[in-house]
């Protein structure tokens, strides 16, 4: 090398330029496109599924008319003088229904009897054929012809929770009508047992026991306590990945009112996540066994075995599945939105009290961002997750399809946030896990 | 003596984040290097817009190939060597055939070490700019990162007496060309 080489070289070895304006971010264009977070995918499932499951509920439940009325239905029963008997139909039962003399058709039907029995055991939906025998003595004309002798009107109020059919075939009996009649009603709730939706009738069936299983998609959030651990931060949400996780659990349920039911039980949690970590500098230790033969006269004579310790420098690419265990007690308040004797529809709100948290697995350390254990018993763990979560919030929507009368097939759209850090104080990041989930189980009624 | 931190970061934690496509830490390391690595880039080059298109590539290069960087070396030195790969590469696909100056041309009465001391950075990177592809290539590798005639024969696919001849002939040639400097800057 000459004086001009070296003076080249010293001159330009360490020079440092401009960089144009712009590079960065070309270059970063055309790096690998960092992945989108699948949570946000799990959020768009999560609220169509919720979204799904309410439509559905709300236009199964409204398919048919049968809401409930806590209001008693009114009819205003007319006095009529016909030469034949009648037919009322009430096409739409609403709060209060009124049956006015023009709605009074001719029919051919007259002295019929229905038993009792065949009325009380009409369903919803289906027509009541209620039939009055009087004197047919005093019946005159014929055809199409009426005597159309309205003297009054009389009301008839009757409760529709009660055996309202008995109770209009007594009260119209006790008329006395002087032609036979018959008045077809339209009665969805005409019916004997009480729908055997949700909410329990608080007469029986006032308690339940639910069993679920609920498929979770949990979305952690990391924040850190000062922008000096953002890298870190950056660091640990590269490094960990949610994965499908699951709950599951039973609760025991009671009927406070009419509409409210209360909830508590026991509620194991897993949130899986998966740790991926590339060691750029991880050293392989190997052992070579090195066997060194003794020639004697070109002849092997005896041989020396000795051990040598090689360290290989690569890269480790290190896979660890982490878990975090909960074990809760969930105090839930229930409120039926829509019922009908197939399906009802509620939302529930409630806290879950955490008992125990447990973890497993491996995160990158604070100090230096090499991988450390969070396993219960091995080093860190103390330091870094609490041993108790505190309290999290829980909201669903729940979906009971009635099997039979004591048992319901469930189906929860939930969500849970945890409103306490899963760290400790001492730690630089906080912690936390909301949870979207479908839950699907059984309730026993008694 | 502790460790440079960038952000609260060592260079080798900027590096276990950017193999975990950590954007800001790729920057970072971007920005620590970027300098220095566009004032070889120029040296390579003939103008500065190629030399921007060889930093780019080069640096793509850096971080798509990070888990390759064994800590044999300093990572200034790898990400070096990746530039001056890059603008090699570059300089072949060219189809520009190199341009050839007969040792002939080049004056007797060149420029002294003494007339390019006095010479900044910007025009002696100038110079450099202004040779042959050929003499620029051989001449960068040998006299400013010390290659070797062998080595540099390998990476340039070329004879090692043409390495040889080349240097020398750009030597000359950036001694005529500071002495026509010099004559009419008198």
């Amino acid at each position: 090398m000459n004086n001009i080489d070296k003076m080249f070289r010293n001159k330009l070895e360490h020079l440092s330029v401009d960089v144009p304006n712009g590079a960065w971010e070309n270059i970063s264009n055309r790096l690998p496109q960092q992945k989108q977070p699948y949570r946000f995918w799990w959020t768009i499932v999560s609220a169509f599924l919720l979204f799904l499951v309410s439509y559905l509920g709300y236009f199964i439940l409204n398919d048919n008319i049968n809401k409930i009325h806590e209001t008693n239905i009114r009819v205003d029963l007319p006095i009529v003088s016909d030469t034949k008997a009648g037919i009322i139909k009430i096409n739409e039962l609403t709060a209060i229904s009124s049956i006015s003399s023009e709605a009074i058709v001719p029919s051919n039907t007259k002295n019929v009897r229905q038993p009792l029995s065949e009325i009380e055991n009409l369903k919803s939906n289906d027509d009541i054929n209620i039939v009055y025998q009087d004197d047919v003595k005093n019946m005159s004309g014929s055809g199409n012809s009426s005597m159309a002798e309205i003297d009054k009107t009389e009301e008839l109020i009757f409760n529709r929770e009660t055996s309202e059919t008995t109770l209009i075939s007594n009260e119209l009996n006790n008329k006395k009508l002087k032609y036979s009649r018959v008045i077809t009603f339209e009665m969805p709730y005409a019916k004997e047992k009480p729908a055997k939706a949700c909410p329990f009738v608080t007469a029986h069936q006032d308690k339940s026991v639910d069993v679920y299983f609920s498929h979770d998609f949990p979305m952690k959030s990391l924040t850190s306590v000062s922008s000096d651990y953002d890298g870190y931060k950056n660091m640990r949400q590269q490094t960990e990945k949610t994965m499908y996780s699951f709950s599951a659990g039973a609760r025991f349920g009671y009927n406070l009112s009419y509409k409210w039911n209360l909830h508590t039980g026991f509620n194991y949690s897993q949130i899986n996540e998966k740790f991926e970590y590339i060691d750029p500098e991880s050293n392989q230790t190997r052992i070579i066994t090195i066997k060194d033969y003794v020639y004697t006269n070109g002849k092997i004579t005896d041989s020396i075995i000795s051990e040598e310790k090689v360290i290989i420098p690569g890269t480790t690419k290190l896979k660890v599945y982490n878990t975090f265990r909960s074990f809760d007690i969930p105090v839930i308040g229930r409120y039926t939105l829509l019922a009908n004797k197939k399906l009802s529809l509620s939302a529930m709100a409630g806290v879950y009290f955490n008992l125990s948290l447990v973890e497993k697995g491996m995160i990158l350390d604070s100090d230096n961002s090499t991988p450390i254990s969070i396993t219960g018993n091995q080093n860190s763990e103390s330091d870094i997750f609490k041993s108790q979560l505190g309290l999290s919030g829980y909201g669903a929507i729940s979906m009971a399809y009635h099997l039979t009368s004591s048992l319901d097939f469930l189906l929860e759209p939930n969500a849970r946030f945890q409103t306490e850090s899963m760290t400790t104080g001492d730690y630089p990041l906080r912690q936390n896990f909301n949870t979207f989930g479908i839950s699907t189980g059984v309730r026993f009624k008694f | 003596m502790s460790p440079l931190l960038v952000n609260g970061r060592t260079e080798k934690e900027l590096i276990k984040a950017c193999l975990l496509q950590d954007r800001l830490a790729q920057r970072d390391i971007f920005n620590m290097y970027a300098g220095k690595m566009m004032a070889v880039c120029l040296r390579y080059s003939r103008h500065r817009l190629e030399a921007e298109d060889i930093l780019q590539d080069a640096f793509v290069k850096v971080f798509t190939h990070l888990s390759e960087f064994e800590y044999t070396g300093s990572f200034e030195g790898w990400i070096r060597r990746i530039i001056i790969n890059t603008a090699i590469k570059n300089n072949q696909k060219k189809s520009v055939s190199h341009e050839e100056i007969g040792l002939e041309n080049i004056k007797e009465d060149s420029a002294g070490p003494e007339v390019f001391s006095a010479l900044s950075e910007e025009e002696i990177i100038k110079l450099i700019s202004s040779l042959p592809d050929g003499y620029r290539m051989v001449f960068n590798l040998y006299a400013v990162e010390g290659f070797s005639h062998k080595e540099i024969a390998e990476l340039l696919n070329i004879e090692e007496s043409t390495s040889r001849s080349q240097l020398v002939k750009a030597r000359r040639v950036l001694q005529e060309k500071v002495h026509e400097l010099y004559r009419v800057a008198i």
